[in-house]
């Protein structure tokens, strides 16, 4: 085979010449001519893509190492034959190769089956699916490339991406896998069926103060996981706080709602009127409470309030006034919103909310006179004070100064925050089997399952040069963690480990996987 | 000797230069290293992991090499034009003609981006060749799976050859050597390691190669 391209020598003294005396000339002066924005912008995400590479790879060795001496630590201490050692190394041998290949074993939406839709908006729609070579049920986020790009979302998109890539964490949904086509981004991540908060407060209307306080408590927890990674969620609002079955809370953002730079920019033409009070109509306009609105205005703003869930424009009704105002923002944004959203499970509207957007953010950036609460339905001191400092200027806001004093505030008073997550839920979602969506919106199957018209190959087009805006976008995560949670049963409960076919060893999970929610439904029945 | 520096050796075959030093982004990956690995040294990451199977090794890092030599290579297509690049050399001395031996047995002089899209496409093809990368759990490597990674990375080589000598002053003021550094180090380290590259193929980036290779 080495014939076929070997290397050929120039021997021309000519072309020597030339070819030398243009290298001396690229040497002698060195071009820097300003390159395209393209050019730029490729350059950026390759060595985002390069440093991305770097971190997980080497984390990823030592990750291996840590876990080779763990299990030697843990094999020398479990007094078993020295046969039965080496059975276990060799059995972490083998699941690590197995891993290593899972690394390199391409995505793509061929590899699902796509199921009933959860959501839908003007980006693309959420997806039920199931991973066809094991069974395994996901939530699959499609977002359209060219509405990406049309409506300047592409940072969104791979701040998302990174966001969930980055952050391990139980307060978090999971993203599994990230992929894309010709058109389509896509996003494997956790199926969580217990529907939003945004759904359970349209169903409830309000949250007795025990069961919002769990999952206030939940929020600030999770929130607290993304600001440790340095991220700002900025949207968090009802509808990206999502149960899993048991009813505990997960950060996501399932809504494909994504405040749009232009629509604030439209908002903020009018950036004066936001902040003064020239004319007594519009005073009074933006100073009723909400509880002074006709019934009918407030549950026609309930009716807008999903389909803004689903718009482009989403809801602003969460947002910190700093967020709108565009003068700078850090963490303390999230915690504003987190006071709405408790302002909302305890009164049954959002503090600001409003018909007219432009009249939400002028109450949001007057809060100072905006701010009420109503006589009915009552709710205690605690509560109230909590709400009024969150809801308040960026430098006495809570949580401004670390989590720890939000978590000090009298309303959490018994609350144990390391156990949120293991105790019972305070609401338990309705969830019969692992497909059920019944607490999600039904939406039509207007065109069914789409048909194969997005070109996959070649697979590193989709990497590089067809759409730069999007490169680096593929992502899968390790399951080698809970494939070793696995391996360590096995030592405690037989003291050594068989040697399962590959088979087995897949049937064994899913037979795991089954297991837990049988055992979890008897005491219900 | 520092992760990012090109050696002291006065350099016979081409001077790199810098005109620009390396921005946040290099020390960022700098610092990545660093931080994971200590004193930063790749040496050790292109160690078989004890227990691993050698082939298995192999094809992901194989398939990694792939993908980095293939995104910074994306950066340069600007440059790297049939106009100004109407063959694919490495400096003054070397060309390379493309044939991948099946639909073209005869080597044909084509242009750099034509030779690099013949080679990445060809590449990607043994990648997804399931009878030479398998992807099943359980599915055996061919006998002559070496052979044939080899082969992969000589011409991977040549990649890196053609960006050092034609575009490296691209790759400068785009702030990408850091990058570019680290990769080709952790692939030259990586070769050496499992003597992948035979020497002679190495000859255009002679210098850099034995500056990277020496302890």
């Amino acid at each position: 085979m080495d014939g076929y391209d070997g290397t050929v020598r120039l021997g021309a003294i000519n072309l020597k010449h030339d070819r030398a005396a243009d290298f001396d000339s690229a040497t002698a002066a060195p071009d820097v001519s300003v390159s395209s924005p393209v050019t730029r912008q490729k350059a950026a995400a390759a060595k985002q893509f390069i440093e991305n590479h770097y971190k997980n790879y080497l984390q990823g060795l030592q990750d291996r190492k840590d876990r080779r001496r763990a299990l030697q630590r843990k094999v020398q201490e479990s007094q078993v034959s020295a046969e039965e050692q080496e059975e276990m190394m060799r059995n972490l041998e083998r699941r690590e190769t197995e891993y290593m290949r899972l690394q390199r074993r391409k995505i793509g939406i061929d590899d699902f089956e796509q199921l009933t839709v959860i959501g839908k908006g003007a980006f693309g729609e959420v997806r039920l699916c199931r991973a066809k070579d094991t069974g395994e049920i996901f939530a699959m986020k499609k977002l359209k490339k060219s509405e990406m790009l049309s409506r300047g979302q592409v940072e969104h998109v791979r701040s998302e991406r990174n966001l969930l890539a980055e952050v391990d964490s139980r307060c978090i949904v999971k993203l599994h896998y990230s992929f894309q086509d010709s058109d389509f981004l896509y996003l494997i991540m956790e199926y969580l069926p217990g529907g939003d908060i945004m759904t359970l407060l349209m169903r409830e209307d309000i949250l007795s103060e025990d069961v919002a306080r769990f999952y206030i408590a939940e929020s600030i927890l999770a929130i607290h996981s993304i600001h440790q990674h340095n991220y700002v969620h900025r949207d968090i609002k009802p509808d990206n706080l999502i149960l899993d079955k048991n009813g505990h809370l997960k950060l996501s953002d399932f809504g494909l709602c994504k405040p749009l730079d232009d629509k604030y920019s439209s908002i903020l033409l009018e950036n004066d009127d936001l902040t003064s009070q020239e004319s007594t109509s519009e005073t009074e306009g933006y100073s009723v409470s909400p509880w002074l609105m006709p019934k009918e205005q407030l549950q026609q703003w309930k009716r807008n309030r999903r389909a803004l869930a689903y718009s482009t424009v989403g809801t602003l009704d969460y947002m910190a006034p700093e967020v709108l105002l565009k003068k700078g923002y850090g963490i303390e944004c999230d915690w504003w919103s987190l006071g709405a959203i408790m302002y909302e499970m305890l009164i049954g509207y959002p503090p600001f909310c409003s018909d007219d957007p432009r009249m939400a953010c002028r109450k949001i950036v007057n809060w100072k006179t905006c701010l009420k609460f109503p006589d009915e339905p009552k709710i205690s001191a605690e509560a109230k004070d909590l709400i009024c400092r969150l809801l308040c200027d960026v430098d006495s806001r809570l949580g401004t100064r670390g989590i720890e004093e939000i978590k000090a505030h009298p309303w959490f008073k018994g609350v144990q925050w390391d156990m949120l997550y293991e105790s019972e839920a305070a609401y338990k979602p309705t969830v019969t089997g692992d497909l059920d969506t019944q607490n999600f919106e039904k939406f039509p199957e207007v065109d069914g399952p789409p048909s194969v018209t997005a070109t996959v190959g070649p697979w590193r087009k989709m990497l590089t040069s067809k759409d730069n805006n999007f490169i680096g976008y593929t992502f899968k995560k390790s399951d080698i963690l809970k494939s070793l949670e696995s391996s360590d049963a096995d030592i405690r409960v037989n003291g050594s480990s068989k040697t399962p076919s590959l088979i087995t060893l897949l049937g064994r999970i899913d037979l795991q996987d089954t297991i837990i929610p049988e055992s979890e439904q008897k005491p219900e029945a | 000797m520092s992760l990012f520096g090109l050696g002291n050796r006065n350099q016979k075959t081409f001077r790199p230069k810098k005109s620009a030093p390396s921005g946040s982004k290099g020390a960022q990956l700098q610092k990545h290293i660093d931080a994971t690995l200590g004193s930063g040294n790749l040496r050790e990451a292109v160690k078989l992991p004890p227990g691993e199977d050698i082939n298995e090794w192999l094809a992901v890092n194989t398939v990694d090499f792939f993908n980095q030599v293939n995104i910074l290579f994306g950066t340069l297509t600007e440059f790297c034009t049939p106009s100004n690049c109407p063959s694919m050399t490495a400096g003054p001395k070397y060309e390379y003609r493309w044939a991948d031996g099946v639909t073209i047995k005869k080597p044909i002089e084509v242009s750099a981006p034509k030779y690099v899209e013949y080679l990445m496409d060809w590449i990607e093809s043994q990648l997804d060749d399931e009878t030479i990368f398998p992807q099943r759990l359980g599915a055996p490597f061919p006998t002559n799976f070496r052979d044939v990674v080899k082969t992969i990375f000589k011409r991977l080589f040549r990649v890196y050859a053609h960006i050092y000598h034609s575009h490296f002053q691209k790759i400068v003021s785009l702030k990408e050597e850091a990058h570019l550094n680290t990769c080709f180090k952790h692939f030259v380290l990586f070769t050496w390691e499992f003597r992948l590259i035979d020497k002679v193929e190495l000859a255009p980036l002679e210098d850099l190669v034995e500056s990277i290779i020496q302890l």
